[in-house]
C-alpha cells in the first residue's frame, strides 16, 4: 500500500476539545476529522457540503499521525464577537453587552506534524500528492482556526506493508486504545505518557460516529505497544492509522 | 478528562461511596402557607395564604422539598430556593409553580385529545354491532379512566393555578413579611435560609403531580437539544444524546457562537453529544470530586483528577479509595512536614509514592456567575514528577530552613504573584502564579527575566516600607533553587572562574551567581549594606540608602557606586581588611565583567539586594574571630 507522507507546522495551533465553549482548552494534535479537513483544503473539496468529510473519511481514507516537536500549551485572551442576545446583529443595541467577549483560549505552541495518508481512490491519492509536493493547495491551510495559518512540506511517498506481531513493536505514532492487545503498552522511563478522547469518525451532517481514546508521547518519542496490527514503511518506520 | 469524571461517577455510585457523598445542609426554611379554608357567610372553601411558617432544614426530608443542589442558580425557577433577595427568590417559586401549571395544562390537554381521537376511532368503525359494543365496552373504561385521570388533572391544575394566583396577589404582603422573618431570625455562620411552600400542610413533594412536573420540565431542557446519535462518554451508539449536559458550565451553549456548525441550538447535540446515563454518571463523579478531591491553593480551588492510563476496575477502586480517605489518616504532625500547599488535607506527597500507571489531572475552576472558567487544566502528571518536586523543596529545605520551622511550600512562590500592588482589592497575579505552577508540574521552561521583575517588584515594595526585606530576599533565592533543582530555569555560567574564599556562599546560590558581572554586583551589596550598618551603628540612620536610587541602579550606576562606598568607607575609618578584601574581589569581577553586562535593571538590582540580605553570613567568613563585631555595627 502506498503512503504519503507530508509534514504540517506553524507558529500556533488549536484543535478545540469538544466539551469546552467558555474556556476552551485545545487536543494535543489534530483529530482525523480535523486532518480531513486539511486534506480537503489541499485538493479542494466543496465546503458548503462537507464533502471533506466524505471525500477523506475513514472508509476510503487511511489517516496516521506523527508528533515531530513536543506538545506545547500556552493560554491567551482572544477577542470574539459577543452573540448573547439582540448583539448578534446589532453589537451595540444592548447597552449592558460589550460587542466583544473575551475568552481565554488554549493554544498549541509552534506545533509540527508528520502527516501518513493512504487512499483507496487512485485518483484522489495522485492529486492529492501532486498538491503536497508542489506546495499548492486550493484553500487556505491552517492549524484548528483561520488565523493560525500553517505551512506544509512533501517528504516522500513509501510502500507499506500491514504487520501483525504478538510482541511489542515500536510505534512513532498515537494508538488508539482499541487497537492494543490487552492493554498491552510498555511505559518506558522518561517517556510523557498522555491519554485523550477524540473524534474519529465524522459523517457529513457532522455528526461523530466514534471517539476513542488515544494514547501518545507527548515529546513525539515512539511508544512501545501490542498491537492488532500496524504498517510497516519500507525506510522501516512502524505506524498505527486511526 | 470528562470520561475520566465520568468513571470515578460510575466508581462511586457502585460502591458505598455514593452514600457518603451527599452533603448535609444546615439553615431554616420559611414555607409560605397557602391552606383551603371555608369562607363565613357562603361556606365555600377557597385557598387562602395564611402565613410564613419557619422550619430547621432536615435532610432526609429533600425529597418532599423537592430540593437539588445548585438547581436555582442563576434565574432558573426551582421549588426550593435560597434566598437571596426576597423579591427575586420569591419570583423564582412563583415561577416555578406557572410551569407546572402549564405542564398539566398541556397534560389534561393531551388526555382529553386521547379521548377525542378514541371517540373518533369508534365512530369510524362500519359495523354497527361492533361499534355499538366497542362503544358500550369501551365508553365505560373511557369514563372510568379518562374521566377520572382528566378529572384529577383537572382538579390538580385549579390548585395549582390558585396557588399562582395568590402568590401573585398578595406579593407584596408576603414578601415584606418575609422580609421582616428573615430580619428578626438569629443567623448562625455557614446556616443557609431557604423559601418554599406548602399547600394544605403539605410539602411540595407530597403532590405527586409536582414531583413528576420536576421530572418533566428538567428532561424538557434536555430535549431542547437531542438526537439520536454516539455518546461523546460512553461511545455506544443510537442512543438518544443531548448536547445540553450542564454539569460543568465551562461547556454552555447560551451563546450561538458557541454552537458550531450553523448556531443552532437544536442541533447542538451534535457538538457534544452525551447520553442520559452518562449525564447522571457525570454529575456522580462531579460532586465526588468536590466533596473529595477539591483542594484550596492560594485563593484557587482545584479539583485534583486521577487518571489510569491503562487498568482494570480494581486498581481504579483502590486509588479512588485511597484518594478520598488518606487526608484522614494521615497524622497531623506528618501533614505539617510533608506539606506543599496550604491545603490541610494535601496529598499529593502520599500520591508521589505511587507508580506511574496513575497520572493525576489539576483543573483549576472559577466561579463566574452561573459559569464556570477553566483557569488551568495540568493534565497527566506524574507520581514521579511530583516525587521530583518533594526533593526539590527537601533540598531548598536543607539548604536555607534547617533550623526553621518555616518551610519552602507553593506559598513561597505565591509571595511575588498575588497582588501587583498592596492597594488592589483582588489577586491580579493570577494568571503569573498558575503559568509558574503548570511550569513546575510539567517541567517547562521559565523565564527567569519575568521571575525578577516580579522579585523586584516585591522587594523594592519592602525596602520602601521598610519592612520584611530580608525576608523576601530570601524567599526569591529559595524559589529559585527550587526552579533550579527541577531544571526549569538555567544561567549563563563562565568556567574556569578564580577559586575564591567565598565559594561556600556563591554555592548555596546555585548557578545563578556563575558570571563575573554578578558576582561583583552581588559583593558591592555586601559592602553597601555594612557600610548601611556602620552609618546606622554611628548616626541611627542610613543616609547612604539615597545613593541606590530604591534598587533601580543600571550598569553605570553600579560602576559608580564602588569607589563611593569605598570612600564612604574611609570617612567613617572603617575601611579594613575583611571590607578591602571584598573591595577588591568585587573591583576584580566587575573589571572581568567588562562592559555591556546584558543584564536588565532589575536583574542587576536582584543581585545586590541579594549581597546586602547575605552580608551577615560574608561577615562570618571575612571575620572568623571577631564577626560578631561586624553584625552588631
Amino acid at each position: 500500500m502506498k503512503v504519503l507522507v507530508f509534514d504540517i507546522w506553524g507558529d500556533y495551533g488549536h484543535f478545540r476539545k469538544f466539551y469546552t465553549t467558555t474556556s476552551p482548552l485545545t487536543f494535543s494534535f489534530p483529530p482525523p476529522p480535523t486532518i480531513a479537513g486539511i486534506l480537503g483544503a489541499i485538493y479542494g473539496t466543496d465546503k458548503n457540503s462537507n464533502e471533506y468529510l466524505k471525500v477523506f473519511g475513514t472508509e476510503k481514507c487511511k489517516i496516521a499521525l506523527q508528533i515531530l516537536s513536543p506538545v506545547k500549551k500556552v493560554r491567551m485572551g482572544l477577542n470574539l464577537l459577543e452573540t448573547k442576545g439582540t448583539n448578534l446583529r446589532l453589537p451595540m443595541s444592548d447597552k449592558n453587552l460589550a460587542p466583544r467577549t473575551q475568552i481565554r483560549t488554549e493554544f498549541l505552541k509552534d506545533p509540527c506534524f508528520r502527516i501518513y495518508i493512504s487512499h483507496e481512490d487512485e485518483q484522489v491519492f495522485n492529486k492529492l500528492s501532486e498538491g503536497i509536493q508542489e506546495h499548492k493547495s486550493v484553500y487556505t491551510v491552517s492549524l484548528g482556526l483561520s488565523e493560525l495559518l500553517a505551512n506544509f512540506k512533501y517528504v516522500g511517498l513509501y510502500d507499506s506493508y500491514e504487520k501483525t506481531s504478538n510482541k511489542a513493536v515500536e510505534l512513532c505514532t498515537p494508538v488508539t486504545v482499541d487497537k492494543l492487545i490487552e492493554d498491552k503498552i510498555e511505559i518506558e522511563q522518561n517517556k510523557k505518557y498522555f491519554k485523550e478522547k477524540i473524534p474519529i469518525k465524522m459523517n457529513q451532517e457532522r455528526i461523530v460516529e466514534k471517539y476513542e481514546d488515544v494514547i501518545f508521547e507527548s515529546d513525539g518519542k515512539t511508544l512501545k505497544a501490542t498491537v492488532k496490527s500496524y504498517y510497516q514503511l519500507e525506510q522501516g518506520v512502524n505506524i498505527v492509522f486511526f | 478528562m470528562l470520561s475520566t469524571i465520568k468513571d470515578i461517577g460510575k466508581l462511586v455510585a457502585d460502591t458505598q461511596a455514593a452514600n457518603t457523598i451527599e452533603e448535609n445542609i444546615e439553615g431554616k426554611i420559611l414555607f409560605v402557607n397557602l391552606d383551603t379554608v371555608k369562607l363565613e357567610y357562603t361556606g365555600i372553601e377557597i385557598l387562602e395564604y395564611t402565613g410564613i411558617e419557619i422550619e430547621d432544614f432536615d435532610s432526609d426530608k429533600r425529597d418532599y422539598y423537592l430540593y437539588k443542589a445548585g438547581a436555582s442558580k442563576g434565574n432558573a425557577p426551582a421549588p426550593i430556593c435560597p434566598i437571596t433577595e426576597v423579591e427575586k427568590t420569591y419570583k423564582k417559586i412563583e415561577s416555578w409553580l406557572k410551569q407546572c401549571n402549564q405542564k398539566i395544562e398541556s397534560w389534561l390537554k393531551q388526555c382529553n385529545q386521547k379521548i377525542e381521537s378514541w371517540l373518533k376511532q369508534c365512530n369510524q368503525t362500519k359495523d354497527p354491532l361492533i361499534n355499538h359494543a366497542v362503544g358500550i365496552l369501551s365508553q365505560k373504561n373511557f369514563y372510568a379512566l379518562y374521566l377520572q385521570m382528566s378529572l384529577i388533572l383537572y382538579l390538580q391544575m385549579s390548585l395549582i393555578n390558585h396557588a399562582v394566583g395568590i402568590l401573585s396577589q398578595r406579593r407584596e404582603d408576603i414578601t415584606s413579611v418575609l422580609d421582616k422573618k428573615i430580619k428578626d431570625l438569629p443567623k448562625k455562620k455557614g446556616e443557609g435560609r431557604f423559601l418554599s411552600l406548602k399547600i394544605n400542610k403539605k410539602y411540595l413533594g407530597e403532590y405527586d403531580i409536582l414531583k413528576n412536573c420536576l421530572i418533566n420540565l428538567s428532561e424538557e431542557k434536555l430535549k431542547r437539544s437531542a438526537g439520536s446519535g454516539v455518546c461523546s462518554l460512553c461511545g455506544l451508539s443510537d442512543k438518544e444524546v443531548s448536547g445540553k449536559t450542564n454539569v460543568f458550565k465551562f461547556y454552555t451553549i447560551d451563546k450561538p457562537g458557541f454552537i458550531t456548525g450553523g448556531f443552532k441550538e437544536a442541533l447542538a447535540w451534535k457538538n457534544f453529544p452525551v447520553c442520559g446515563e452518562c449525564r447522571a454518571l457525570l454529575e456522580n463523579g462531579k460532586e465526588f470530586l468536590k466533596k473529595k478531591l477539591n483542594f484550596k491553593f492560594y485563593g484557587l480551588n482545584y479539583y485534583l483528577i486521577p487518571r489510569l492510563l491503562i487498568g482494570s476496575k480494581e486498581i481504579w477502586e483502590e486509588i479512588l479509595n485511597i484518594m478520598s480517605e488518606t487526608p484522614k489518616t494521615i497524622s497531623p504532625e506528618e501533614k505539617i512536614k510533608k506539606r506543599i500547599t496550604n491545603d490541610e488535607n494535601e496529598i499529593l506527597e502520599y500520591l508521589s509514592e505511587k507508580k506511574d500507571v496513575l497520572t493525576l489531572n489539576f483543573l483549576f475552576l472559577k466561579e463566574e456567575q452561573s459559569a464556570e472558567r477553566i483557569l488551568l487544566l495540568i493534565e497527566d502528571v506524574f507520581p514521579s514528577r511530583i516525587r521530583k518536586i518533594f526533593d526539590a523543596k527537601n533540598e531548598v529545605d536543607e539548604l536555607f530552613n534547617k533550623n526553621s520551622d518555616e518551610k519552602f511550600t507553593f506559598g513561597t512562590i505565591r509571595t511575588f504573584f498575588s497582588k501587583s500592588s498592596e492597594g488592589k482589592s483582588e489577586n491580579d497575579l493570577d494568571k503569573y502564579f498558575l503559568d509558574i505552577i503548570d511550569s513546575v508540574f510539567k517541567g517547562k521552561r521559565i523565564d527567569f527575566n519575568l521571575l525578577v521583575k516580579f522579585y523586584m517588584a516585591t522587594i523594592r515594595r519592602e525596602v520602601i516600607n521598610e519592612g520584611y526585606f530580608t525576608f523576601r530576599v530570601k524567599d526569591a533565592l529559595m524559589n529559585i533553587k527550587f526552579f533550579e533543582n527541577l531544571g526549569i530555569i538555567t544561567f549563563e555560567e563562565v568556567e574556569n572562574m578564580e577559586e575564591s574564599r567565598l565559594n561556600s556562599i556563591f554555592n548555596r546560590f546555585g548557578k545563578s551567581l556563575k558570571t563575573p558581572a554578578k558576582k561583583g554586583i552581588f559583593l558591592l551589596g555586601v559592602l553597601t549594606q555594612w557600610l548601611l550598618n556602620k552609618q546606622w551603628a554611628e548616626r541611627n540612620a542610613r543616609p547612604f540608602m539615597k545613593k541606590l536610587k530604591g534598587l533601580r541602579m543600571d550598569e553605570k550606576d553600579i560602576k559608580a557606586l564602588l569607589p563611593e562606598v569605598q570612600n564612604k568607607l574611609e570617612e567613617y575609618d572603617s575601611f579594613d581588611q575583611g571590607k578591602r578584601l571584598i573591595a577588591s574581589e568585587a573591583s576584580t569581577y566587575l573589571l572581568e565583567a567588562g562592559d555591556n553586562w546584558k543584564m536588565s535593571v532589575d536583574e542587576i538590582n536582584f543581585y545586590f539586594a541579594c549581597g546586602m540580605n547575605i552580608a551577615e553570613d560574608v561577615s562570618d567568613i571575612v571575620y572568623p574571630n571577631n564577626g560578631k563585631k561586624e553584625k552588631e555595627e
